[in-house]
């Protein structure tokens, strides 16, 4: 299936990584921004046909946030292919300590997207999806992530229970994060793979997925019973956890 | 009861943008209306609502002198412009922000504050007060030119955090960081690229933290009135923070420090 992408980020990445997917991308009549500019010369150079719609730019005129992101540009792109869960825990991929995530029916897609985004910043070896009551891989996905589904390697599963298995006999330890653990991260043990896994924003985890986390950690540490969104928890718990952080200075 | 002039002259007051003058969905309202500081003129329940939330609704209502009125789903879709209501929305007059010199009379000694130079984005605009509001912090500073405003969607993105922690707007954020630097605050910048990894600095002062436009970055004029610029060291080789992911992990660090034994 193809996509219709509108942040140029996101279509520069996929130009980038997967020249071959990106099938059209459309400018706007009149000069490009400099980020579609670097997009449409980067199709250039691929040979992908880029057209100038004559049209008024289509208005947006109902919803939702990121309008400055939505202009008349945009990029029809293939949808990028997800792997096989054992792909994710190969020894190749296992050798050296890194930080795995598994979203379990996270629903709203700007927190899939964000994930993504902040999971690229900071090096995550791989994102396991749930298929269902989960947000689909939408553009709304690949244009929050901003380029974050490019670079990040995502299989997605039925439910977590093989996902778990896989990442635990290759040496994983196993976080959940939870609203009523206690635990906080400040001090993350160093060289350890790890697997965190997010629950849906309103549930949390499973119980039967809770139950086989060897610990769990709080998604608000410090804070009062007013959590955080689930998206900015994900970016703290991973600047916590991915191995290249400076050492804590106070 | 409101006599007919006082309404008027409240009705003048809402914004005209439909979109930002009602906020929607039961969480949002219920949150506003229980909070009772952001002032709603006009109360909306559809009739899918049960006896409990209609119990709750009317009676809360009534405490902000409101009336509730009951309506059907099409007509609150009608109203608010968005199917997503979950059978609840509110008209709002604009949103009683503080002044800054509110907020400073306020604020705690060793106080945290963020301010948002120039946000766009709703959603980055909510969850930074929603972090800011969970993670400690006394108070969000925002501009008004090319700012969102609170909205709907900043409600809900900050899961009702706007009715709990101040927010005060100005329209000068460098008077306001020069008046804040002058209370003894220091002014610390998130930028991408800084070269003094966010770990190295030390939050025990009394700290102001300014986080940007997300395509521009913070002004000049307020850069330059940095005491410091931080950045999140990258573990990977790609791409970039979201700015509420960023501000997130920022406001972390802030208070972590302050919890320090």
């Amino acid at each position: 299936m193809s996509l219709i992408l509108k942040n140029p980020h996101s279509v520069e990445a996929a130009l980038r990584v997967r020249p071959a997917d990106v099938f059209e991308v459309r400018l706007a009549l009149g000069t490009p921004s400099p980020r579609w500019a670097a997009v449409a010369e980067l199709a250039r150079q691929h040979e992908i046909p880029i057209r100038t719609s004559l049209a008024a730019p289509e208005r947006q005129s109902s919803h939702k946030g990121k309008s400055e992101r939505v202009g008349a540009a945009s990029a029809t792109v293939q949808e990028r292919s997800d792997l096989l869960i054992d792909e994710l825990f190969t020894q190749e991929m296992t050798e050296q300590p890194g930080l795995w995530l598994a979203l379990e029916q996270l629903q709203d897609p700007h927190n899939v997207g964000a994930i993504f985004r902040t999971a690229a910043f900071f090096g995550v070896k791989g994102i396991i999806l749930t298929r269902e009551r989960s947000a689909p891989l939408s553009a709304t996905v690949y244009d929050t992530a901003s380029g974050g589904l490019e670079y990040v390697p995502f299989a997605v599963a039925s439910n977590l229970s093989r996902t778990i298995t896989l990442a635990r006999s290759a040496g994983l330890a196993i976080l959940g994060t939870s609203e009523h653990a206690a635990q906080n991260l400040d001090h993350p043990p160093a060289n350890r793979s790890t697997l965190l896994i997010f629950g849906n924003e309103e549930q949390g985890l499973r119980r039967v997925t809770q139950e086989s986390c060897d610990e769990l950690c709080s998604l608000a540490p410090h804070g009062p019973i007013q959590s955080l969104n689930v998206s900015v928890a994900a970016g703290v718990l991973m600047s916590k956890l991915t191995p290249a952080k400076s050492p804590v200075i106070s | 009861m409101v006599d007919s002039s006082r309404r008027r002259s409240v009705r003048r007051d809402v914004l005209t943008n439909h979109n930002r003058c009602w906020i929607w969905g039961r969480h949002a309202v219920l949150a506003t209306l229980r909070a009772a500081r952001w002032p709603i003129v006009e109360l909306l329940i559809g009739d899918r609502a049960d006896d409990a939330l209609w119990d709750e609704a009317a009676r809360l209502a009534k405490e902000c002198g409101v009336q509730a009125i009951a309506t059907d789903d099409g007509s609150l879709t009608k109203a608010c412009r968005s199917s997503e209501h979950q059978g609840m929305a509110a008209r709002m007059s604009p949103f009683p922000y503080h002044t800054v010199d509110e907020l400073i009379a306020t604020l705690p000694a060793q106080a945290m504050l963020v301010v948002l130079d120039r946000l766009q984005d709703p959603f980055n605009f909510g969850a930074i007060v929603r972090s800011a509001s969970t993670l400690g912090l006394n108070g969000v500073v925002i501009g008004e030119q090319e700012q969102v405003d609170v909205n709907s969607q900043v409600v809900r993105s900050s899961a009702g955090a706007v009715n709990h922690i101040p927010l005060a707007r100005t329209h000068d954020l460098v008077a306001t960081i020069d008046a804040l630097r002058e209370q003894g605050f220091q002014i610390v910048a998130a930028s991408e690229r800084a070269d003094r990894p966010l770990y190295q600095a030390s939050f025990q002062r009394p700290t102001v933290a300014i986080i940007g436009n997300e395509g521009r970055g913070i002004r000049p004029e307020l850069l330059a009135r940095c005491d410091q610029s931080l950045s999140i060291p990258m573990s990977g080789s790609v791409g970039s923070l979201n700015a509420a992911v960023a501000a997130g992990i920022l406001f972390y660090e802030m208070r972590r420090q302050r919890l320090a034994p």
